[in-house]
């Protein structure tokens, strides 16, 4: 089951049109920059809206939670 | 056919079994001929020697009362009071046409009257609350152009009655009911139903936690059903392939956590999608088809939902998903999160960030999504592909060529 990440990776929040977190944690590319993670530390921050986390920060995980209220276990039983 | 071949084929799995159609047991009683514009209600009715045969119904009438003709044969008639619930102990030695591997005998229960709701969910008043009963109704036939509710007309709850024997449901004729919530919940062996419910507009639970019944000769409406939530809750319906199933919702506004938690194998095919052409409600499929771990495919047609919150999260099974127009999707959280069989997506136009990551895709399939997505400035993460590693820099400029960023 997906979990927050534990590795280092980039993040970025994106507000509109409802918050979205999206994470990478080996490579972040479009046409004006290509991100890596191992060399994050050539960067300067934030670029776009990414930084570099080694632990997720606490507002992901804030968002993580609040869309994991009860992380109910599926089994395919009847309710 | 005989009972025995009838059994055979209804517990057969598979091997030379070709269809899943519900065959009627030969052994049961014909429901009677009626003619549209009738006010009659038949139940067949298991009854068993030796033991209580509780039967409890309730009606209301627009004028006057109802009439219970017990064993349709004029021998035992009673009259209730609008809104009053009637209460039966059914007589075995009256039964007809025994099944002896099953146990019982059969009973055809009429009732008439200026009809304008009947259900069968009562409590006997001589069965104590939570005892969890099951009545030994077997089929239900309605005729009538003035019933317009059969909210929890087969409903089953511990704290009343279950229906769990019940195979068969017919509205016959002319049909104005526009409310069936729960209307079938919890009737486990229910194999077909059929009728008009195009004057629906309310389906709350309506088909929780139902068999695996036929739909092929039930006609649902085609626009302004305000109410799906939880409808197939639960529901051992496997399939929704055949060209008249298929069509099931397209009168569905908003589709909130229909099948959560159910055993859906099936949504549509690629020659015959499912038409979702009422949606229109901002939450679009908001968590519609999560936690259906056995669904393998979803093939849609006219669906353009503006949300997909969580739309098929926990879908471990499911291979394929085609035909959403995501050009007006405004929130893709968890859309696929756990969908770990996911190789083959097409939804065209997205302008929201999502994420595929810990999906299946090949190389061919990550292409195909690049083509589909729409121009924004947004992300789509892919991490953790079987495809990803085959990426060349020319796929990814699909993307990116696009103003998307793409996360590996």
């Amino acid at each position: 089951m997906k979990s927050i990440p534990e590795q280092p990776a980039f993040y970025k929040q994106y507000l509109e049109p409802t918050e979205f977190w999206s994470v990478g944690i080996n490579k972040v590319e479009n046409t004006e920059y290509i991100l890596l993670i191992e060399n994050h530390e050539q960067y300067e921050y934030p670029i776009d809206g990414w930084y570099y986390h080694a632990t997720p920060p606490q507002a992901y995980i804030d968002w993580w939670n609040s869309i994991h209220p009860e992380d109910e276990e599926v089994t395919g039983e009847l309710l | 056919m005989r009972y025995e071949q009838y059994i055979s084929i209804r517990d057969s799995g598979g091997g030379s079994c070709t269809s899943r159609e519900w065959i009627r047991n030969p052994d049961w009683l014909d429901m009677p001929t009626t003619v549209d514009g009738d006010n009659v209600i038949y139940l067949l009715v298991a009854v068993r020697d030796n033991a209580p045969n509780f039967l409890s119904l309730y009606c209301t009438t627009s004028s006057g009362n109802y009439t219970v003709d017990l064993y349709n044969d004029g021998t035992t008639i009673s009259s209730h009071a609008s809104g009053s619930q009637a209460n039966f102990d059914l007589d075995y030695t009256k039964g007809q046409n025994e099944i002896a591997k099953d146990g019982y005998k059969q009973v055809m229960v009429k009732i008439t009257g200026n009809l304008t709701k009947f259900d069968l969910y009562r409590i006997h008043p001589d069965v104590q609350v939570g005892h969890g009963i099951c009545s030994g109704v077997l089929s239900v036939k309605i005729t009538s152009q003035t019933i317009n509710s059969l909210r929890d007309v087969l409903r089953g709850n511990a704290n009343r009655v279950f229906h769990r024997m019940a195979e068969e449901f017919e509205f016959f004729g002319t049909s104005n009911v526009t409310v069936f919530q729960n209307s079938f919940y919890e009737t486990r062996k229910m194999g077909k139903i059929k009728g008009d419910f195009s004057n629906g507009v309310n389906f709350n639970s309506a088909f929780a936690y139902t068999g695996d019944f036929d739909a092929s000769e039930l006609i649902m409406p085609s626009s302004g059903v305000t109410n799906f939530s939880q409808s197939f809750a639960g529901s051992f319906k496997r399939e929704f392939s055949s060209p008249n199933e298929v069509s099931f919702f397209s009168g569905v506004i908003y589709p909130v956590t229909t099948f959560s938690a159910g055993f859906v194998e099936l949504l549509g095919t690629p020659s015959n999608p499912v038409d979702f052409t009422s949606l229109s409600n901002i939450n679009g499929f908001y968590q519609a088809f999560q936690n259906q771990v056995r669904l393998t495919q979803a093939h849609f047609v006219n669906a353009a939902p503006l949300g997909m919150y969580r739309a098929f999260r926990n879908d471990y099974s499911l291979t394929t998903v085609t035909g959403i127009d995501g050009s007006g999707v405004t929130n893709m959280t968890q859309t696929f999160q756990n969908c770990y069989s996911l190789s083959w997506l097409r939804i065209t136009g997205l302008t929201v960030s999502f994420t595929l990551e810990d999906c299946n895709f090949s190389r061919e399939g990550l292409v195909q999504v690049f083509n589909d997505l729409g121009i924004a400035s947004a992300t789509i993460t892919v991490t953790n592909n079987p495809g990803v590693p085959n990426l060349t820099p020319a796929d990814i400029a699909i993307a990116t060529g696009k103003g998307w960023t793409v996360t590996t």
